[in-house]
């Protein structure tokens, strides 16, 4: 709880001073190119995928990624990268 | 282009069996073990595609976390491709052999290209360099590219600048020629303005110097028309210049005869294919010689490069014979004037330079099966020429001037 308070802080202090939370805070990227490619940073592993959803865990939420022939293109420690056919691309916190 | 890498470095597809094959799949990307394609197979497996030393460090993630196991569903690649070949001695020997010999045949030139040169011929270059003891099939590793650009440099004064760079077997020579230095124009150089050619004068224009020549004087070649020396005063010597006009004429023939042979190709065609090794010619055909009785010869050489540019000592040659017969055809003396008027025409323009033709008159003869086309012509062109007069000339000009 405390944590959870001190990266609000950190997120708070970080939007003051207009500086990119996903440099230091660990706070998730998602870039979507088109409808055919994700790319998550600060990813923190799979929770589930298949052809149809894949869902990655993230420090805070939950990107949850629907479509169709979903494929891991690739996949690192930090990075993720989704191609398929993406029809919709949701946050859970 | 990583295709190509995934090929030469080699690569897996792999299944991790495992009851959560996500957890499989995070203990891989934290473990850094590169890995793309990632698909979960029906039975729930994961199936992902990872390079030769991905590969490894999966079995020894696998072994030390003992969460998943690894089976190989396909192995592709360079590394794979060898390893089924270790027992082929003699195809590994040719291999390796092969590799040595290309890598050998890269200290030896075996392609000289010449660059940046315009006037001054490759031939003339490539001699010089072959003097030096560059030439194909010489060992890099034998020649100073500056001390062999210097001595070119004394050897062909027209050049002003060349470089030597040696692109493994191919040697790059690049050149650059001296400027010619421009004419000067020097008001203090006594010249005078002479006839060209021989006409009558219709126009003189006088820039400097003294007139000689006035329209409707008759000339010949070499006359002075505007003098150098200016008799005013106590009289100067000046850089005589102008322009002078005159009326000329021609007379050139030209003759051609009634028969002319022609080439006819019969469609019979010969293919000769042949090695060039270090300049050496290696003939990959049994009988020589050429296989018509009239024939034209075509070659045409392919030098064979490894990707990447490097050349090889190789050129894969063939020559082309097409037969031909010779067949005598009548000209018509219509067609015979028609040409040579043509011709006559082109070369009186070449000689009039500045100037126009006035009129023209064609006349043809055609006696013994030959025609003869003469023309003649009246033209009207500037005839002055400048040059710089000699000590006799200058002495000469000072005593008979004619008096203002």
């Amino acid at each position: 709880m405390r944590k959870d308070r001190g990266g609000k802080a950190l997120l708070k202090v970080s939007e003051i001073f207009d500086l990119p939370g996903e440099a230091g805070l660990g706070v998730p990227r998602v870039t979507v190119t088109g409808a055919h490619h994700v790319h998550i940073e600060n990813h923190r592993g799979l929770l589930e995928y298949g052809p149809e959803t894949i869902v990655a865990s993230c420090p805070g939420l939950l990107v949850k990624i629907r479509g169709a022939a979903l494929e891991i293109a690739a996949m690192s420690d930090l990075e993720l990268v989704v191609t398929g056919r993406v029809s919709g691309v949701e946050f859970v916190s | 282009m990583g295709s190509i890498m995934n090929a030469l470095r080699g690569w897996a597809r792999v299944e991790l069996a495992c009851r959560y094959s996500e957890r499989a799949v995070n203990i891989c990307a934290r473990n850094h073990v590169e890995f793309w394609d990632l698909k979960r197979t029906p039975e729930g497996a994961a199936q992902m595609s990872v390079s030769l030393p991905g590969y490894v460090k999966l079995r020894q993630v696998a072994r030390e976390t003992g969460a998943f196991t690894v089976k190989i569903v396909r192995r592709s690649g360079a590394p794979f491709f060898l390893w089924r070949l270790r027992r082929r001695y003699v195809l590994l020997a040719g291999l390796l052999l092969c590799v040595l010999l290309t890598g050998l045949s890269s200290v030896f030139i075996w392609q000289i290209d010449v660059t940046g040169n315009q006037d001054v011929p490759s031939s003339k270059i490539l001699a010089a360099l072959k003097g030096e003891g560059v030439d194909i099939g010489k060992c890099v590793l034998n020649i100073t590219e500056q001390r062999v650009a210097d001595r070119i440099l004394l050897q062909i004064p027209e050049l002003s600048f060349i470089t030597l760079n040696n692109h493994g077997s191919r040697l790059e020579v690049i050149v650059r020629e001296k400027r010619p230095v421009p004419e000067l124009y020097d008001p203090d150089i006594p010249t005078a303005v002479f006839a060209r050619k021989a006409g009558i004068i219709t126009e003189t224009t006088v820039l400097e110097g003294w007139r000689t020549a006035e329209p409707g004087d008759t000339v010949d070649v070499g006359d002075r028309l505007i003098a150098s020396w200016v008799p005013l005063g106590a009289g100067r010597l000046t850089h005589a210049s102008g322009s002078v006009w005159a009326r000329t004429w021609y007379e050139m023939s030209m003759e051609m005869p009634l028969k002319v042979s022609r080439k006819t190709y019969t469609g019979e065609r010969s293919k000769r294919l042949f090695l060039l090794f270090g300049g050496k010619r290696i003939n990959l055909y049994f009988l020589g010689g050429n296989p018509y009785a009239g024939c034209d010869k075509i070659t045409v050489y392919k030098k064979l490069t490894l990707p990447g540019g490097t050349v090889l000592p190789l050129t894969v040659a063939r020559d082309t014979f097409e037969e031909y017969t010779l067949r005598t055809e009548e000209v018509s003396p219509e067609e015979a004037e028609r040409v040579l008027s043509a011709r006559l025409t082109g070369l009186l323009e070449e000689q009039i330079g500045q100037g126009w033709v006035v009129s023209r008159d064609f006349e043809t003869r055609a006696e013994d099966g030959l025609v003869t086309v003469t023309l003649r012509a009246e033209c009207v062109e500037e005839i002055g020429l400048e040059r710089a007069l000699t000590p006799e000339e200058i002495a000469a000009e000072k005593a008979g001037q004619p008096q203002p």
